[in-house]
């Protein structure tokens, strides 16, 4: 299964299900050690987290793929670390319909560019 | 005593019994908290020793076949499912395949499972004790690989094989709050429109439908319709801590062992997380949207001199039950997040080589790109939209999104015809409502409600045989007798059969919940 979950998965890069509306940023790490690899997922070394820059730290580009991300390591060098061990501030979310009572002409809405609780729906009255 | 009193007395029975469940999940939510099981071992959870005891196993879900039936046993009530079933036979395979996949994984006695989709736009799936995995449309919908699916499925699993069902009481005590007050409304509407008439020698039941009752009935099933699609599992996930670490922790072991990608969970969990927080604002507007609607029609009910007691009870029935689901929501009883950084450490402890696997995409689009899954998906979403829209009282979008839903696969399904049936209500075309009833093709896969709706249509037109009938066949779908027990005690009175409506109140007797309710309509047939 994994190999074709990698062909697969390079063919159908997902974006629809992820909150896009902000800059993604890497919030913390799961690790102390975090591999840094090439933007095939190659490792090239394993470093301290404490080498890396503080979060939060911009995301550059973000490969849904295969899973990662790339960064400015602190000497400014691009490097891709793996999504798995990092804490982003933007995570999977789900589309479901905003409902609002008690109004008519409402036109269809859908919520998808929040993660975690406080979106929009929940705001309105 | 008059037939108006007795259906006063039968609502108010009700509604404290009503009182006391709804405490009872006050008390059930409140119980959630507890210390982390992910850090407590060494190793795999799986190969613990306490999970050991639960490898071997004999019990009525032994075995394998994965055929269960629900005829013939007695589920309570509010065990029973509440969504449609959705009829999607391309979809179930591959859904139980993956559930192959991972029940291959587990080293104890096969037990009888199955996976079956329901209706529901909630996200999370859920298992009842009788081995029937449910998931929503909703989860379909959102999901992206067969790995998400594999993990949310193996969860559900676990539960069953952990028994979590046979060690707690919670999802017994749990699951009819959110579906109890409509169910009130119908009772209370329904039965103050009896009266009792003397057929020569013996009394009978008369039923005299008025507009009021009528509105009334059918304003709560709108609403019923589209909190039961948001929030049917709510009640069903209420486990305990403990119960939810096991089956994460479990799930967990299943599924990456089964081939599956350690980096799904954190997707299922991310998902969970957003839809929680979505939910929560819908479903507390529900509530509030709800509350009125029953006070309205209870007081719309002239209950004479036992109306102030009813509204008493009603008001603080009510006040429990949205006390019960607003604690729920806002319990931090096992967040996403933590469940998360849990399972998080637990798998970088444990299987290390495994996160380097990807989730397969492929697989999963391959069978949501179907004709089958595409146009039922569709359906499903633009049926749940109609409701909202009628529950925002924009019948004309409603009837235009419900219309869309009827596609070809789909268009006599139990729930689009339960839309549908609704907008017409709303337009005040009670025929053509009723034919959207007629039309269902798939009865076993209609919800309780959708029977309740049914059995009032039928005792409307006076049909009291065929709603017999229908009674009869919702027992059998259903695995549950006490679940139209006083109606079918109308139907039958109604056909003159006052031996077997006596009869069938004696089985009353069983089920503390409704032994008072029976007991006043057994005073007034005896």
């Amino acid at each position: 299964m994994k190999t074709s979950a990698l062909i697969g998965a390079a063919l159908l890069a997902v974006s629809a299900g992820t909150a896009q509306a902000e800059e993604l940023k890497i919030l913390g790490f799961s690790t102390e050690q975090i591999e840094t690899l090439d933007s095939n997922g190659k490792v090239i070394s394993e470093v301290p987290v404490s080498t890396l820059p503080e979060p939060e730290i911009t995301v550059l580009e973000h490969n849904t793929s295969l899973d990662l991300v790339k960064i400015n390591n602190a000497s400014g060098e691009p490097v891709w670390l793996d999504v798995y061990f990092l804490k982003l501030n933007q995570g999977k979310v789900v589309d479901l319909p905003c409902h609002k009572l008690a109004e008519t002409g409402e036109k269809d809405r859908h919520e998808t560019g929040t993660m975690g609780f406080g979106g929009r729906c929940e705001k309105e009255g | 005593m008059k037939a108006k009193t007795l259906c006063v007395l039968a609502a108010l029975v009700s509604v404290t019994g009503c009182k006391s469940t709804l405490d009872g999940a006050v008390d059930a939510v409140s119980n959630l908290a507890g210390g982390d099981t992910h850090s407590s071992f060494d190793g795999t959870f799986i190969e613990q020793p306490n999970v050991a005891e639960y490898k071997q196993r004999e019990d009525k879900l032994s075995g394998e076949g994965r055929v269960i039936s629900y005829s013939g046993m007695d589920i309570p009530a509010e065990q029973v499912r509440q969504s449609h079933v959705v009829n999607a036979p391309e979809l179930n395979a591959y859904l139980n395949s993956i559930l192959d996949n991972i029940l291959a994984q587990w080293d104890g006695t096969p037990v009888n499972v199955q996976v079956q989709v329901v209706h529901s736009q909630n996200f999370a799936p859920y298992a009842d004790a009788f081995g029937m995995i449910s998931v929503p449309i909703g989860a379909l919908a959102n999901i992206e690989s067969e790995d998400e699916l594999a993990l949310l499925i193996s969860h559900e699993v676990s539960h069953i094989l952990m028994r979590h069902h046979e060690r707690d009481a919670v999802v017994q005590q749990n699951k009819e709050n959110v579906d109890y007050v409509a169910k009130a409304v119908i009772m209370a509407n329904v039965v103050r429109d009896y009266d009792m008439v003397k057929q020569g020698g013996s009394r009978s039941l008369q039923y005299n439908p008025s507009d009021q009752s009528s509105e009334n009935i059918s304003q709560a099933m709108i609403y019923n319709a589209v909190i039961q699609t948001v929030s049917d599992s709510v009640w069903n996930t209420a486990w305990k801590r403990k119960q939810e670490d096991e089956a994460d922790l479990l799930g967990f072991d299943l599924a990456i062992r089964a081939g599956y990608s350690p980096r799904a969970n954190d997707h299922v969990l991310e998902r969970l997380k957003d839809f929680q927080g979505k939910q929560q604002g819908m479903l507390s507007k529900f509530w509030d949207q709800k509350k009125a609607a029953v006070t309205a029609a209870i007081q719309g009910g002239d209950f004479g001199a036992l109306s102030t007691e009813v509204d008493t009870f009603l008001t603080q029935g009510l006040a429990v039950g949205v006390s019960a689901v607003t604690e729920y929501f806002q319990k931090t009883h096992i967040s996403p997040d933590e469940r998360q950084d849990n399972l998080k450490e637990y798998s970088l402890k444990n299987y290390r080589p495994e996160i380097r696997r990807r989730v397969n995409v492929a697989s999963w689009h391959d069978i949501k790109s179907s004709d089958e899954v595409t146009e039922i998906l569709t359906s499903y979403r633009r049926a749940f939209e109609a409701a909202n829209a009628l529950a925002a009282n924009d019948t004309r979008n409603a009837e235009r999104l419900a219309l869309q839903s009827l596609t070809p696969r789909v268009k006599n399904h139990p729930y689009v015809r339960e839309v549908m049936y609704n907008v017409r209500m709303a337009q005040g075309d009670q025929n053509r409502a009723n034919k959207n009833l007629a039309l269902i093709d798939r009865w076993q896969d209609a919800s309780p409600s959708l029977y309740e709706v049914r059995i009032q249509q039928l005792f409307n037109e006076g049909d009291f045989e065929q709603a017999l009938t229908t009674i009869e066949r919702a027992e059998e779908v259903f695995g549950s007798e006490s679940m139209f027990i006083v109606e079918k005690t109308i139907a039958l009175a109604n056909q003159g059969k006052q031996e077997e409506a006596l009869g069938t109140l004696e089985q009353c007797d069983k089920y503390d919940n409704l032994k008072a309710d029976c007991a006043v309509l057994k005073e007034q047939l005896g």
